[in-house]
C-alpha cells in the first residue's frame, strides 16, 4: 500500500501538540459549551488538515487557525446547536503551581470573562478574542476573517464597548 | 475608523484578560483522547465529525476523495485522504465504510473478464442492456468456495468492525475495544486483521491506555510494515 498525504503524519501531530490548546481555548472563548467542545475541536482538525493547501505559511499559523475555528462554531451554532450558557465548571486540568485561593479567584475571573464574552456578539466577538486576548494585529484579523479593515477596527471598538458593560453588568449583579 | 479611534482597554479589563489568556492547559488525557480520534478519522477512514459542525465549504463526514481509488464506491470516513495514490487493499475499504468495491476485488479472481465489475449493485442496476446478461454475474462464474468464504467472511468481520468504529464515533471505546475482541476471537487471521488491530491501537490510545497502544502499535508496524494504516498508528501511539 502507498499513501501520500498533504501532510505527514508526524507532522499533523506535530501541529496537533502545539496548536491543541490554542484551538481548544479559542472555541471556549467563541461560546462553544464543554458539551461540544470535543466534537468542534475535532472539526477545526479535520478541516485544517483538510484545508492546508490553502494556508500560506508565510503568514502566521493562528489567525489561520482562528478563522476555521470562527466557522466551526458559527456553523453549528447556526443550526441551533448551541445554548447561550456558560458552564461554570472547567474541564481543563487545575493549575497546581498556586495556591487554593488564588486558584479560585482565577476561576471566578475567567468564568467572568467568559460569561461577558458571552454577551457580545459572536461576529465582534471573534476579533476582540483575536486581538484582545490573542494579541493578533487588526490587519491578520481582517484577513483571516475576510473581512475590510475599517470593519474589523470598528468591530472590535463595538466588542470592547460591550464587553466592558457587560462586565460592569455581571459584577454589579453578583 | 482606525487604529487612533480605539481607546486603550481599561486596567482593569486588562487584568481580566489576562487572567482569561493564561487559562490552563487542557488535559494530557483529553489531548490522547482527541487524538486518537482525530488520527482515526484522517487516517483510517473513521466515521468523521462525531455530530460536530461541518465547516466551511462542506460537511466533514463524507468523504471526497475517493475517486482515485474506485469508482466513487468508497466512503471514506473524512476528507484528508485527498491525495492517496492507489494500492489499497480490500480491508481498507472495508474499514472505511461501503465496501462495494472491496468486496468486488476479494470475491472475483482476476481471471473473470472485465464486465464483471457488474458485481457492484449499483452498475448492474441501472445499466441492464450493457451488462450481458445476469449469468455473467451469477456466482456459477466465482468458484463457489472462494464466493461462500470470502463473502461471508467479509460481511460478517466487517460488522464487528463497523461496531467498533461506530462505538469510537460514540467515544465508547471499551465498547470499541469489546467488538474488536470478539471479532479477533472469530477471525484471528481474518481478512480484516489488519484493521482491526489498528483500530485496537486507537482504540487503546482513547482510552488512555497508552502504554497498552504503543506496545501494540510496535507490532503492528512489524507486521504490517507499508500499511497504509500506518498514518493513524504513528500519529495516535508514536
Amino acid at each position: 500500500m502507498q499513501v501520500a498525504l498533504s501532510l505527514p503524519p508526524e507532522e499533523f501531530q506535530r501541529l496537533y501538540k502545539a496548536e491543541f490548546d490554542y484551538v481548544w481555548n479559542t472555541l471556549r472563548r467563541l461560546g462553544v459549551r464543554d458539551a461540544n467542545r470535543e466534537d468542534l475541536c475535532h472539526d477545526v482538525f479535520i478541516t485544517a488538515w483538510r484545508k492546508l493547501k490553502d494556508y500560506d505559511p508565510t503568514r502566521p499559523l493562528r489567525p489561520w487557525l482562528f478563522g476555521i475555528a470562527y466557522r466551526v462554531a458559527s456553523d453549528s451554532r447556526q443550526r441551533a446547536y448551541q445554548h447561550r450558557e456558560v458552564s461554570d465548571e472547567e474541564a481543563d486540568s487545575a493549575d497546581d503551581a498556586i495556591a487554593p485561593d488564588e486558584a479560585v479567584a482565577q476561576k471566578q475571573a475567567r468564568l467572568l470573562v467568559r460569561k461577558a464574552l458571552e454577551e457580545v456578539p459572536i461576529e465582534r466577538r471573534a476579533v476582540f478574542v483575536m486581538h484582545d486576548i490573542d494579541g493578533i494585529a487588526i490587519p491578520e484579523i481582517a484577513a483571516s476573517l475576510e473581512l475590510p479593515l475599517n470593519t474589523a477596527y470598528s468591530r472590535l471598538r463595538l466588542a470592547r464597548r460591550d464587553f466592558s458593560e457587560a462586565v460592569a453588568r455581571l459584577k454589579g449583579g453578583a | 475608523m482606525g487604529p487612533d479611534d480605539l481607546d486603550p482597554l481599561p486596567k482593569e479589563l486588562q487584568n481580566l484578560l489576562d487572567v482569561e489568556r493564561a487559562a490552563p492547559a487542557a488535559s494530557a488525557a483529553l489531548k490522547a483522547r482527541m487524538l486518537a480520534r482525530i488520527s482515526g478519522d484522517l487516517f483510517l477512514g473513521g466515521a468523521g465529525g462525531g455530530g460536530g459542525g461541518g465547516a466551511g465549504d462542506g460537511g466533514l463526514s463524507t468523504g471526497t476523495v475517493a475517486t482515485k481509488i474506485s469508482a466513487g464506491t468508497v466512503a471514506w470516513g473524512t476528507a484528508a485522504v485527498t491525495k492517496l495514490v492507489v494500492g489499497v487493499g480490500v480491508a481498507a475499504f472495508a474499514v472505511g465504510g461501503a465496501v462495494g468495491a472491496g468486496i468486488h476485488a476479494v470475491v472475483v479472481p482476476h481471471s473473470i473478464p472485465a464486465p464483471m465489475v457488474v458485481v457492484t449493485p449499483r452498475v448492474v442496476e441501472p445499466a441492464p442492456v450493457v451488462v450481458p446478461a445476469p449469468e455473467v454475474v451469477k456466482p456459477a462464474v466465482v468458484p463457489r468456495a472462494v464466493k461462500s468464504v470470502a463473502v461471508d467472511t467479509l460481511g460478517e468481520e466487517r460488522s464487528f468492525l463497523e461496531q467498533a468504529r461506530s462505538a469510537m464515533a460514540r467515544r465508547d471505546t471499551k465498547g470499541a475495544l469489546s467488538a474488536l475482541a470478539e471479532h479477533e476471537r472469530r477471525y484471528p487471521s481474518g481478512l480484516l486483521a489488519e484493521e482491526r488491530m489498528a483500530l485496537q491501537v486507537l482504540a487503546l490510545a482513547g482510552e488512555g491506555r497508552a502504554d497498552e497502544a504503543k506496545s501494540l502499535a510496535t507490532k503492528f508496524r512489524a507486521k504490517y510494515p507499508a500499511s497504509l494504516l500506518r498514518g493513524a498508528i504513528d500519529a495516535a501511539a508514536p
